[in-house]
């Protein structure tokens, strides 16, 4: 069997062997295969699919899919119908969990905007009051950058982080690949590496304007990377997060024109993912989550322009992890404090997961449990199969996670 | 596969000879030159063709109309998917053999599919008076009703003998082969 | 005895783009078109080659010269041919592409030529049908047999392909005609030379081995073979060009410019003609143009692809079927 299963705690930084009583005690059937235990992850983006779309997904199978991946606390993104810019839709989302029985905690993220129409402030007192501890342009980038100062300032008044895709959304419209040789030679519309370097600066500015602290997510490219470190390093308190799937697919994996590939922003150059595993071994990334969208079957089989984007990748984590791990070279400790240590501390939940290894009843859960969930995701060459997450049921929050892949 | 050479049935002064006299007879069977047109098979065909009406130029002092025609359009095993899809040079005089004479040469007569394809191919350019074929060996195992009326050379064969013409034209040193196939069987056991 | 597969550079299952498509095999089908268009120019134009196939003309996107070329060259072939042009695209969100392409393909066609205005639409459809696939033109990416009756074109008009120089002037950022051919003419050995405006000239273009102008004088210099793209009007809202009359005064191809390439230069469109903003009236019709010899290429160069896609699709399906007697029949026959 393969090397030795190794306990992560990354609020300590800590890595130990796992012993034969840590193993007898989660009741893994195969010890051997037994390669991480961890605390449970914090996935600060995915996209909830109820209410409006529960077609596609339902926030109990959101949750299932959750425990699946190993993750315990859910953020969840407010482009919803309706959307969640009051406090009505927040407790809807954040109560979704509860009916899976399965121990996640879903932590809503309320929209800046009435609606998501960037027109009109929302009330951000009130979604604070609801359980909110960031809100969000949901993915969809503010054109007018006055209104993004308003945003800003208000959302200080209130403590609230506020998160953003960094884009020019005229730059990027219509867009299925990053702009250069690669793009041209398929034939897919580009966007050039300056809507996201935009994207970055202005909000860096407008972070340094108002001095609130700006989420943004996600960054693909190694020039947002590098426009990062420009406004940092001007002052402003800019945090930066990626999705899994621009550290192990990229623009190459198009050539198929596969639905299953798109995914928004489109994947990026090869050079752009080894600059994002950099970001990750080095701490220029602050946090690495799911960016987790179920969409149907029908919505993926199609013409690659018209493919709804996203990849339903929540319960497929710690074997992307894994994956990513060997495939960029970054240690999984490294990737796991993306999805542990970051993403709480922005949402100012600095110790949530941290009371590693108290068990009291532990049932396995596996990929195999998948059945009848969104699927919409393309194979990465590992079994997911023989995934399998072993979960703590009596609570998350001071669960502990152990991972065979 | 393998084959084996068996027995030379022509050689390269008997082929001279053969082709002397197929013109001859070429010319007996037809109603005078003008009327006349040489049709060779591609690609066996095609040499022999010109051989034959150079060899008709020799005795009559005046060369006979000649063309060639391709059948891999017209084949009946299209549908069974052979690796051939490379397309030869049709070329027929004038595009037309209405109220011809035309005399369809091919090197080798075996199953008489191919016959069948040529004459398919060259009724598309025309409703011609009559069509003769010459064949430089026949070697007998029809599959379809067709036969010679100009034959160089008669030789029974077995389904396991391939004849070739080997022609100077096509990198040969003017002489028909007759060779064996030796089966998978055989080369196991040697 | 020629080994096709060999010679021909293995077998033409789909013929979805000229990208990575081997010189060998571009000569194998322009080699073929050679007898296809002597077949078109005999009184009675038909051969059964293609007797039993079924070929079905999926044109989700408007086209009429592509649509006919196919049709004429299936119906020279032989083969059984159906056309659908649905009214509204699945673009509009009707009936999904695939579920329209499984439907076509429970009326089991052999061979599917789509037209749709997506990129990789014929690449998905090869992926998920069994039937082999040619694609007629998909979004912005390519359109093989357009170069290929292109290439076809050159190599008749000038005897040979590698060394020539050739221009292809316009919105290449926009153009399946240009991508197909640039594929197709690298692999050749053509100097390719793109020109157009700015705003038209995608990044990394150079990637694909050709050399880019920003004006049409110093491109169409010496050039054998000038190919003017076809400005789309309803462009005009993009802002790639001011204006038809801007276009024309400094990318259109008139006798000036034209008096820069070599002296037997040869002048090509891929059709329909906008005279005077791509091209001067006395160009589109004067000698030099080969513009409806392009069509008429074009039938024969549908045909050869046609025929070759079938001919390798009856080969995956398998030979076995046939009985000795068969290859004896083909061996005579060679």
């Amino acid at each position: 069997m393969s090397e030795q299963g190794k306990v992560l705690n990354p609020f300590s930084g800590e890595v130990s062997d796992i012993t034969q009583e840590l193993s007898a005690k989660l009741g893994a059937d195969d010890t051997e295969g037994l390669r991480y235990v961890a605390p449970p992850l914090v996935d600060l983006v995915a996209y909830p699919q109820e209410p409006g779309n529960e077609h596609r997904e339902t926030l109990e199978e959101l949750a299932r899919a959750a425990q699946i991946g190993g993750v315990g606390l859910v953020g969840l993104m407010p482009d919803v119908t309706p959307v969640a810019d009051h406090d009505g839709v927040v407790r809807t989302l954040r109560d979704g969990a509860a009916t899976a029985e399965t121990g996640v905690e879903f932590i809503p993220h309320g929209a800046l905007s009435v609606g998501l129409g960037h027109e009109d402030i929302a009330p951000m007192g009130e979604l604070k009051a609801a359980g909110v501890r960031m809100v969000t342009d949901g993915g969809q980038p503010i054109k007018n950058t006055g209104f993004m100062r308003r945003v800003l300032e208000y959302a200080r008044n209130f403590d609230l982080p506020v998160l953003m895709r960094p884009m020019d959304p005229y730059l990027s419209a219509g867009g299925l690949a990053p702009e250069g040789p690669i793009a041209t030679r398929f034939g897919l519309p580009p966007v050039p590496d300056a809507s996201e370097r935009l994207g970055v600066l202005r909000a860096g500015e407008m972070a340094l304007l108002t001095g609130a602290e700006v989420v943004l997510f996600p960054v693909v490219t190694e020039q947002g990377l590098d426009a990062l470190q420009a406004v940092r390093s001007r002052g402003a308190r800019v945090r930066a997060g990626t999705a899994l799937p621009y550290l192990l697919w990229n623009v190459n994996h198009l050539q198929s024109y596969d639905g299953l590939y798109r995914v928004d922003p489109p994947l990026s150059r090869i050079s752009d993912v080894e600059a994002l595993a950099e970001a990750v071994r080095n701490g220029t990334i602050d946090f690495v989550a799911s960016g987790h969208r179920a969409v149907n079957a029908s919505e993926k089989e199609t013409e690659l322009p018209i493919a709804e984007p996203g990849m339903a990748s929540m319960a497929h984590i710690w074997t992307l992890l894994h994956q990513i791990s060997v495939e960029q070279n970054i240690p999984v400790m490294d990737l796991v404090k993306c999805m542990t240590v970051g993403p709480a501390k922005i949402l100012g939940l600095d110790s949530w997961g941290a009371q590693l290894g108290v068990v009291d009843s532990v049932s396995p859960q596996s990929a195999g449990e998948l059945k009848g969930m969104a699927r919409n995701m393309p194979d990465f060459g590992v079994d997911n199969e023989r995934l399998r997450v072993l979960w703590d049921t009596t609570t998350s929050r001071a669960g502990i996670i152990g991972a065979t892949v | 596969m393998q084959l084996v050479n068996e027995r030379i049935l022509i050689d390269a002064t008997a082929l001279g000879r053969v082709v002397r006299r197929m013109a001859v007879e070429t010319i007996e069977k037809s109603e005078g030159l003008d009327n006349l047109v040489l049709v060779g098979i591609h690609t066996g065909g095609v040499h022999l063709c010109e051989r034959i009406a150079n060899a008709i130029e020799e005795v009559e002092g005046e060369r006979p109309n000649s063309g060639r025609i391709d059948i891999t359009l017209y084949r009946d095993d299209a549908f069974l998917g052979l690796p051939r899809p490379v397309i030869g040079e049709t070329r027929i005089p004038n595009d037309s053999i209405a109220g011809k004479t035309v005399v369809l040469v091919d090197d080798v007569l075996f199953t008489g599919r191919t016959v069948r394809a040529a004459l398919n191919a060259l009724l598309d350019f025309g409703r011609p008076s009559k069509i003769l074929l010459a064949v430089l060996v026949d070697r007998g195992r029809r599959e379809l009703p067709v036969q010679a009326d100009i034959v160089g050379y008669n030789v029974t064969t077995g389904p396991m003998h391939v004849v070739e013409a080997e022609l100077k034209e096509s990198g040969g040193t003017d002489q028909v082969v007759l060779y064996k196939r030796r089966t998978d069987a055989q080369e196991g056991g040697a | 005895m020629m080994d096709p597969m060999n010679a021909g550079g293995g077998p033409l299952r789909h013929l979805l783009g000229l990208d990575n498509v081997p010189a060998e095999t571009i000569q194998l089908i322009l080699d073929q078109a050679i007898h296809m268009k002597d077949i078109m120019s005999r009184p009675f134009k038909k051969v059964p080659a293609m007797r039993g196939t079924t070929v079905v003309n999926f044109f989700v996107e408007p086209s009429t010269r592509t649509r006919i070329s196919f049709a004429l060259a299936e119906k020279h072939l032989s083969a059984d041919t159906v056309s659908f042009s649905p009214s509204t695209s699945s673009l509009s969100k009707g009936e999904t592409l695939l579920d329209t392409a499984r439907n076509l393909e429970a009326m089991q066609p052999d061979i599917l030529v789509i037209r749709h205005r997506a990129t990789g639409a014929p690449h998905f459809l090869a992926r998920a049908l069994n039937c082999s696939v040619v694609n007629a033109g998909d979004g912005i990416h390519e359109h093989p047999t357009q170069a290929l009756l292109d290439l076809f074109t050159i190599r008749e008009s000038k005897g040979r392909l590698a060394g020539l120089k050739v221009v292809i002037a316009g919105d290449i950022a926009h153009s399946r005609v240009a991508r197909s051919n640039i594929f197709g003419m690298v692999s050749c050995g053509i100097d390719v030379r793109v020109a157009g405006p700015r705003t038209m000239l995608p990044q990394g273009i150079e990637n694909l081995g050709v050399k880019v102008f920003d004006r049409l004088e110093p491109a169409v210099e010496g050039a054998d073979v000038v190919m003017m793209l076809r400005i789309q009007r309803e462009r005009l809202g993009e802002a790639l060009f001011p204006s038809a009359r801007e276009y024309f005064r400094f990318f259109g191809l008139t006798n000036d410019v034209l008096s820069l390439a070599d002296k037997d230069a040869i002048v090509m469109h891929p059709g329909p003609i906008n005279r005077c903003v791509e091209i001067d009236h006395d160009i589109a019709d004067g000698p030099r143009s080969v513009i409806l010899d392009q069509v008429t290429n074009g039938i024969a160069v549908r045909m050869a692809v046609l025929h070759l896609v079938n001919q390798a699709r009856l080969e995956a399906r398998g030979v076995g079927t046939g009985g000795p007697t068969s290859v004896e029949a083909m061996e005579e026959g060679t």
